[in-house]
């Protein structure tokens, strides 16, 4: 559906994205990143918005740029606000519908049926101004996808929405990617994320750190430096164990005396190594915690590896 | 995937695409800020014109302009001049600053789209404020005596007007996609240089300026010679038949066009916001 081959894009001397290679298939993705990391960057040389100062874009096959047609198949819900003040949302949805290249018939019909899926059907004829934080969202949503696109990308699209405004969009893009449509979904916010279940790409400076299921980047992270916590009844004896035999970077035994704090270059060794130490020895362990537990350690680990504070 | 070619092949982005950007902005202008603007634009010159032609006399004085016809060129020029300034020069401003750029754009063709239809629709709108201000002079004009064939010369100026907002807005639309950020101060610029300046050279090099084909058109259309004698005209502007200005005109503004669509397709436009 999408794929970047050492995509570079610089906005004079200032990097956008960096060599970004990825290749993404249908399904749901979110696109995950500090605010200024480059996700709206990289939304926009996929939609041919911005052309790559190096590296080749696709999608669906073909370069975006030179291709806007096939805009007609994605849906953009963009996180920068319209400022159309006297304007009705009937009339706005209408008109991009239109643009889609619908009838005007076939446009104010499709307008309607979104609006109304976002339950906006009691504010269609009143003036954007008058809308809420929250509404103006679903009208954005609304224009995204009444053309009925088969990949629908949504920049921040929780933003001003109230907890039931973000309960019924969850449960509207989890539909979405049940009925076999493909989504992207980027946020700065993790948990909102997480709640549509999908596979990430997780973007910091203009790079991309990780992309694939929570499960692949687990495993990535296994094998990447990181920090681990380790409550146990003998921790000195422990961590002379654990120095000897796994490439151990740094261990600190904390104040109270029963937790062993150890940063490595390899979490997947002390887990292979710690039942063995522990059998011969006979090394109380009573609790094991890595950054690996959620996506959300797992997002702070690689941003911390990305800056090089491992 | 068949599936979503079929739909997209039973879709018609042109003139679908066009037609719904310039309805929409129709529409817009229908909001009681822009149509006093339209107002006040087209009220300027028949306000103008009863206080020079019709208040001296209601003073009891008397008018003695030699061409009134002039007059009500130049007021209604400046009009739709102001006009055009106002909705087709700021195609892209205008987008980027109300942040539904990245909305349009986003859109099959919908930069093509977005010009021509925001263009169809300044011109349209030029073309309203252009009538009503060139009728309403005229009929001042004609009820205070200063003009004596009123329907030549509003037929005339009509056509002459008609054109003028389809080159120029071609012409300024162009400049907004290059000087997007300046569009006004730019379109200004070019207006001095170009329709001042270089329309009034009497060599070669004012074939490039729009004024001075429009006016070439007028003088023939209405039979104007100034000066009144034809070698001497002939002399000061050239002998040019109305085809050629007509073609000079068509090219000036295709050209124009063609630049805008191939800049608008190929330029990154982008708010703060979007990067």
């Amino acid at each position: 559906m999408i794929e970047l081959e050492g995509v570079t894009k610089l906005y004079g001397t200032v990097i956008g994205v960096n060599d970004i290679h990825l290749k993404l298939g249908t399904g749901a993705w979110g696109l995950l990143g500090p605010n200024g990391s480059g996700k709206t960057t990289l939304i926009n040389l996929v939609l041919g918005q911005l052309r790559p100062t190096l590296g080749q874009v696709r999608l669906f096959g073909v370069n975006p740029w030179k291709n806007s047609h096939l805009l007609g198949r994605v849906g953009l819900c963009p996180a920068v606000e319209p400022n159309l003040p006297g304007v009705t949302a009937r009339q706005w949805v209408t008109c991009l519908t239109r643009m889609q290249g619908f009838s005007a018939a076939d446009a104010r019909e499709r307008a309607v049926r979104a609006l109304t899926t976002m339950r906006m059907e009691q504010a269609l004829d009143r003036p954007m101004r008058d809308y809420s934080l929250g509404m103006r969202q679903r009208v954005k949503l609304a224009q995204a996808i009444a053309h009925d696109p088969e990949l629908l990308i949504l920049d921040e699209p929780f933003n001003g929405l109230d907890p039931v405004g973000r309960f019924e969009m969850t449960r509207y893009l989890l539909d979405w990617v049940r009925d076999g449509r493909s989504l992207i979904l980027s946020s700065h916010v993790l948990h909102e994320v997480e709640t549509v279940q999908p596979s990430f790409l997780l973007i910091s400076g203009g790079r991309l750190l990780a992309s694939g299921s929570p499960q692949d980047v687990r495993q990535m992270l296994a094998d990447s430096p990181a920090r681990m916590t380790i409550r146990t009844d003998q921790p000195q004896r422990l961590a002379s164990r654990l120095v000897t035999e796994c490439p151990i970077t740094q261990v600190r035994i904390g104040d109270d005396g029963e937790t062993l704090e150890v940063s490595t270059q390899s979490a997947a060794a002390i887990r292979s190594i710690l039942p063995v130490i522990v059998a011969e020895t006979g090394i109380l362990v009573r609790e094991l915690h890595s950054a690996d537990e959620s996506l959300k350690h797992l997002f702070s680990t690689l941003m911390r590896f990305h800056r090089g504070e491992s | 995937m068949e599936k979503a070619d079929g739909i997209a092949s039973r879709r018609a982005i042109w003139p679908n695409g066009p037609l719904a950007t310039c309805a929409f902005e129709i529409t817009r202008s229908l909001s009681v800020q822009r149509i006093a603007v339209a107002i006040v634009l087209a009220a300027f010159p028949p306000v103008m014109m009863f206080l020079i032609f019709v208040v001296p006399r209601l003073a009891g004085g008397s008018v003695n302009i030699a061409v009134p016809e002039f007059l009500i060129i130049a007021m209604v020029s400046i009009v739709c001049f102001l006009s055009l300034l106002l909705w087709s020069s700021t195609i892209v401003d205008a987008e980027l600053e109300g942040k539904t750029w990245v909305y349009t754009a986003s859109r099959p063709r919908g930069r093509i789209s977005n010009l021509l239809g925001k263009l169809l629709a300044a011109m349209i709108q030029s073309m309203a404020v252009t009538t009503v201000a060139l009728t309403g002079s005229v009929v001042i004009a004609r009820l205070a005596g200063a003009v004596y064939n009123p329907l030549h010369l509003l037929g005339t100026l009509l056509a002459m007007f008609a054109i003028a907002i389809v080159v120029y807005g071609c012409v300024l639309s162009f400049l907004g996609t290059f000087f997007f950020k300046r569009a006004m101060v730019a379109c200004v610029a070019w207006a001095l240089v170009s329709e001042l300046f270089l329309a009034g050279i009497p060599a070669v090099v004012r074939f490039l300026s729009v004024r001075y084909h429009l006016q070439e058109l007028v003088f023939r259309w209405y039979r104007w010679l100034f000066p009144a004698n034809l070698d001497d005209y002939r002399a000061l502007y050239g002998d040019y038949g109305i085809w050629t200005h007509l073609g000079v005109l068509a090219l000036i503004g295709s050209a124009a066009l063609a630049a805008a669509l191939w800049r608008i397709t190929s330029h990154e436009y982008l708010s703060a916001d979007d990067s």
